[in-house]
């Protein structure tokens, strides 16, 4: 989610820097907060912003990758979203992990995650509850609704809660999205 | 390359001749275990959460090698028979206790009654592919196309249409469907004891559309 | 000139785009209208394949012919719809057009540019004239 490409060539996306990357998240959560002055507020803001980007940057997924079809089980989804969406947009493959017995929930493990690098979460527990990296949640729930898949999408650690290190964050099939049917039949 | 099946409709969308030739049957089986991994609606279909073989749009068939239908008079109810009689299949699929099961899923085959309903169904398709036609003097569909297979019709003068659904590669489709008419004329419409519109029960008339199938690339 | 006309429909069935070059015949409808029923036509094929079909399939409709014009189908797996109509034998892959001017028209142009939103008609000139100039250099077009 980080570049602009101009050229539409899968070999070739235009780049900008790492540093650069994480510098303007990083101001552009801050203003969140500033702005909202509620963490819980700022949480939803940056879900909201996610999955706003995730309806248009399943498209651009999508048509570079004129091969992948529908998934047909949540282990393909995994697959994809890891091995090549996060490849893609962020440039890192996450790891699939903790599966549920029936196959409907699983984990992606990032570590280490590029937008919190740099970030050190002051002790004083005003942020305790913020998600600072729910913006990429609301991207993975938007763009899978795009393909007609209802996911819960949530961030279960992040470099603020407990002592981790990486984030993990937790991804549910809720269901299907019907297509839509034109008036007058069934 | 085959031809899966052969139709032949009348000018009031009836049904007059069907016949399939190539037996396609999708069907597997496999054990699950608790929680189901598949998701199916009501109708037990699949709808996601499918591995090879096992696709998505495929339908419950048995579960544990006792075959599933709807009861009709319980509203319709997915069920199957046990030793206590009928037992609602999402019940039974719900219950922990009756893991792990076998279930097979396969691709429905089409009932005589599917068949009526889709070709009903083909006439209103055929009529607005005329309607939409961005050129005049356009027929209606003479070919419809998807990844795996072809569906061919020829439309007579007279109203008739010759159907035959075929696997994409085959060739010479088209000639069949013609000389399909000629056969029908023949061995159909040419024996007076025929009645028009009614279904083409004929043994020469069978034994002729069999061998322009088995000869179809010398057509 | 084997292209006719050229629908775009998002997933809630709306036409967001619709051109034409060298259609011969109007279908007597509204414009409204005609676009409600190719979009049922789109539905209606793709439910009667997928019971009709034997085998297991992958892209499933990919659209027909009569013996006067070709209606090419594309839909990407996010559910955006082309039609295109071409004539009976279009020379050249019309898929691979189709895709070209999913992910190098509408993409750049429409997709990305936050300030459109996907739900209304396709207003851009830029996209309208990247579109235009797709086609008329495609083989399909110019034989």
């Amino acid at each position: 989610m980080s570049k602009t490409s101009g050229k539409y060539n899968v070999t070739d996306p235009r780049k900008i820097s790492y540093e650069l990357f994480t510098l303007t998240y990083g101001s552009f959560v801050m203003q969140l907060i500033k702005d909202y002055e509620d963490v819980d507020e700022v949480n939803k803001q940056l879900d909201t912003i996610g999955y706003n980007m995730g309806n248009r940057m399943i498209e651009d997924f999508l048509a570079r990758n004129p091969h992948i079809s529908r998934c047909s089980d949540f282990r393909e989804t995994a697959e994809v979203l890891s091995k090549q969406a996060f490849k893609m947009f962020l440039g890192i493959q996450p790891q699939v992990t903790n599966w549920n017995n029936s196959f409907d929930e699983f984990s992606l493990i990032i570590d280490p995650n590029p937008l919190t690098e740099f970030v050190e979460f002051p002790d004083h527990g005003k942020f305790e509850k913020l998600n600072y990296s729910q913006i990429i949640c609301g991207a993975i729930r938007g763009a899978l609704e795009m393909v007609q898949l209802k996911v819960e999408c949530n961030l279960k650690t992040d470099q603020n809660k407990g002592d981790s290190t990486y984030t993990e964050i937790r991804i549910k099939f809720v269901e299907i999205i019907q297509d839509a049917i034109p008036v007058g039949e069934d | 390359m085959a031809i899966y099946s052969f139709f032949i409709l009348n000018k009031n969308a009836g049904m007059v001749y069907s016949r399939e030739f190539t037996n396609v049957k999708i069907e597997s089986e496999k054990v699950y275990n608790y929680p189901l991994e598949v998701k199916l609606d009501k109708l037990g279909c699949i709808k996601f959460g499918a591995r090879d073989p096992v696709k998505v749009g495929h339908v419950l068939i048995s579960v544990n090698g006792q075959d599933v239908y709807f009861d009709k008079m319980d509203k319709n109810r997915l069920k199957m028979k046990d030793m206590k009689g009928a037992e609602d299949v999402f019940e039974y699929l719900n219950n922990v206790a009756n893991y792990p099961v076998q279930l097979k899923f396969g691709r429905a085959p089409l009932t005589t009654n599917d068949k009526l309903v889709l070709t009903g169904r083909f006439f209103g398709l055929y009529s607005l592919a005329w309607q939409l036609s961005p050129v005049a003097h356009s027929s209606g569909i003479e070919q419809i196309e998807t990844d795996q297979n072809r569906l061919y019709c020829f439309h007579t003068i007279t109203g008739f249409k010759f159907i035959a659904i075929t696997d994409s590669r085959q060739q010479n489709v088209e000639n069949f469907l013609r000389k399909s008419y000629e056969i029908f004329s023949d061995y159909g419409l040419k024996n007076p004891f025929y009645l028009n519109d009614q279904p083409i029960k004929s043994d020469l008339f069978d034994f002729h559309i069999q061998l322009s199938v088995d000869n179809i690339d010398r057509l | 000139m084997a292209i006719y006309n050229f629908y775009i429909f998002n997933r809630e069935g709306q036409c967001i785009y619709y051109r034409e070059w060298n259609r011969s015949k109007q279908s007597g409808l509204n414009q409204e209208q005609e676009f409600k029923q190719m979009f049922g036509l789109i539905i209606e094929m793709k439910s009667f394949v997928t019971k009709m079909s034997p085998t297991d399939l992958k892209d499933g409709f990919l659209g027909f012919k009569t013996n006067k014009y070709k209606m090419n189908y594309y839909e990407t797996p996010s559910g955006l719809k082309f039609v295109l109509n071409t004539d009976v034998n279009p020379l050249g892959n019309t898929r691979e057009l189709l895709h070209q001017v999913y992910e190098q028209v509408l993409l750049p142009t429409v997709i990305k540019n936050v300030n459109v939103n996907l739900q209304e008609p396709i207003k851009s000139t830029v996209f309208e004239n990247k579109l235009e100039d797709l086609i008329r250099n495609s083989t399909i077009f110019k034989n």
